[in-house]
């Protein structure tokens, strides 16, 4: 009997998790829903799932449907929350801006070309956010400078050449979808495999 | 017989063949026999002594170098803070604080045409060697940051400003190249603006001019009188 006593799985202790007053994530435009992972996240934190998408939907009716919009919700302890919707992300709007679906996957790869012109227009953009108001619009060209760094994409100070840049995309094109073809084949590769 | 088992038993436990048990000091001697004859026969090392407390001031000295680095960001700091031409410093205590917070608070400053930095002590007395700000070292201890400003009325503003954050503490400030305590910091503050003060001199110094210039009016017009009575009283003695 003893031995049965002890051999009994002790129950694991379930450790609550105290979240933080703010929720920093980025939800779809329009596609706010109570699944994963935005519902989870939600519900730990006592909010109204349901309701919640419902105002999120509704306040994003102005963007195009699935841009990430970069979502703040600080929730208060009766479990009302204050709702702040930033401009979409920057690396959304970067390669939007160049016309290219991914970043860069290996190092030194270029993946595209934008101006400066195009940074100042995206800046300006950007600057209508709460968290980069009296920020100079010379730093946020500079941040933006850094994150085409990290995606790869060239920023030059001339305007872009149509013809060269049309060569550049098509030449890249090409590079993309080897690549995909080759990451295809893997998975296929993977999928056979017996052993 | 079946005491015996028990002993032997016993015994096997109590051998300490784990690592994780504590070796018997000193060893055996035929241990330690076998451990001197299997020894690698090596050049007989000398030991060095350090001398007390060397390590420790060699790290202190180390420390107190420059990297090529940190010369860089203090010349880049000292050519920005002469270029942008600021006129109020206030060197604060800053303690620690949420990135958020500290994000918020920086652009409410920027608002408020006051620029809020932080670049460690090492590098601001880089900044300030050699200059009449070198003074203010003695404040720099434990975790400082700069608030500046290109107006001289931002005086009364950085102290609005650092008394509504309870992270920040003002601890001297820097007015037109003059050292400012807090105390008269907060006198200042409580001018509704420095023109005042400077058209209250003004007009001190003003009155000065006035009064000599009155004084010496009333001597060269009291001069001709006094001559007459003179005269006169001469006239009558005689």
């Amino acid at each position: 009997m003893a031995s049965k006593g002890a051999a009994r799985v002790r129950k694991k202790e379930i450790v609550k998790v105290i979240h933080g007053a703010l929720l920093r994530t980025n939800i779809k435009a329009q596609m706010a829903s109570a699944a994963p992972p935005l519902g989870p996240q939600l519900g730990q934190r006592g909010l109204n799932v349901a309701n919640f998408c419902k105002e999120f939907n509704k306040e994003t009716g102005h963007f195009k449907q699935g841009v990430p919009l970069p979502t703040r919700i600080t929730v208060k302890p009766d479990r009302t929350y204050d709702l702040e919707i930033c401009t979409p992300t920057t690396t959304w709007l970067l390669k939007q801006a160049a016309g290219i679906g991914r970043g860069k996957a290996s190092k030194d790869e270029i993946v595209g070309k934008l101006s400066v012109k195009h940074l100042y227009e995206i800046a300006k953009v950007k600057s209508r956010d709460k968290a980069l108001q009296h920020v100079e619009l010379e730093h946020i060209c500079r941040m933006l400078i850094k994150t085409c760094r990290t995606l790869g994409i060239e920023v030059q100070y001339h305007d872009l050449n149509p013809d060269e840049l049309k060569e550049f995309l098509v030449a890249r094109k090409e590079k993309v979808d080897a690549q995909l073809k080759e990451l295809a084949d893997k998975k296929a590769a993977k999928m056979l495999r017996t052993t | 017989m079946l005491n015996r088992s028990i002993t032997s038993l016993a015994n096997v436990q109590i051998r300490s063949v784990s690592s994780k048990y504590p070796r018997p000091t000193p060893r055996h001697f035929k241990r330690r026999w076998f451990e001197a004859a299997l020894q690698p026969e090596l050049p007989p090392t000398v030991s060095m002594c350090i001398a007390p407390g060397l390590v420790k001031r060699e790290h202190t000295e180390k420390s107190k170098e420059y990297s090529d680095v940190e010369l860089a960001l203090s010349n880049l700091v000292r050519d920005w803070m002469v270029r942008e031409e600021f006129r109020v410093m206030a060197v604060c205590q800053f303690l620690p604080v949420p990135g958020r917070t500290l994000w918020f608070a920086k652009n409410q400053l920027r608002s408020k045409n006051i620029e809020f930095r932080s670049y460690g002590n090492k590098i601001l007395k880089k900044v300030f060697e050699k200059t009449p700000m070198s003074s203010l070292n003695n404040v720099l201890v434990g975790s400082n940051a700069l608030l500046l400003s290109k107006d001289i009325s931002a005086i009364k503003s950085i102290l609005q400003e650092t008394d509504k954050l309870n992270w920040i503490e003002p601890l001297v400030m820097m007015a037109d190249g003059r050292i400012v305590d807090m105390v008269q910091a907060r006198d200042l503050s409580k001018l509704s603006s420095l023109e005042d003060l400077r058209a209250h001199t003004v007009q001190i110094l003003g009155q000065q001019v006035a009064q000599i210039t009155i004084s010496l009016d009333t001597a060269t017009r009291h001069l001709p009188s006094l001559l007459d009575a003179y005269a006169s009283s001469k006239q009558e003695n005689n």
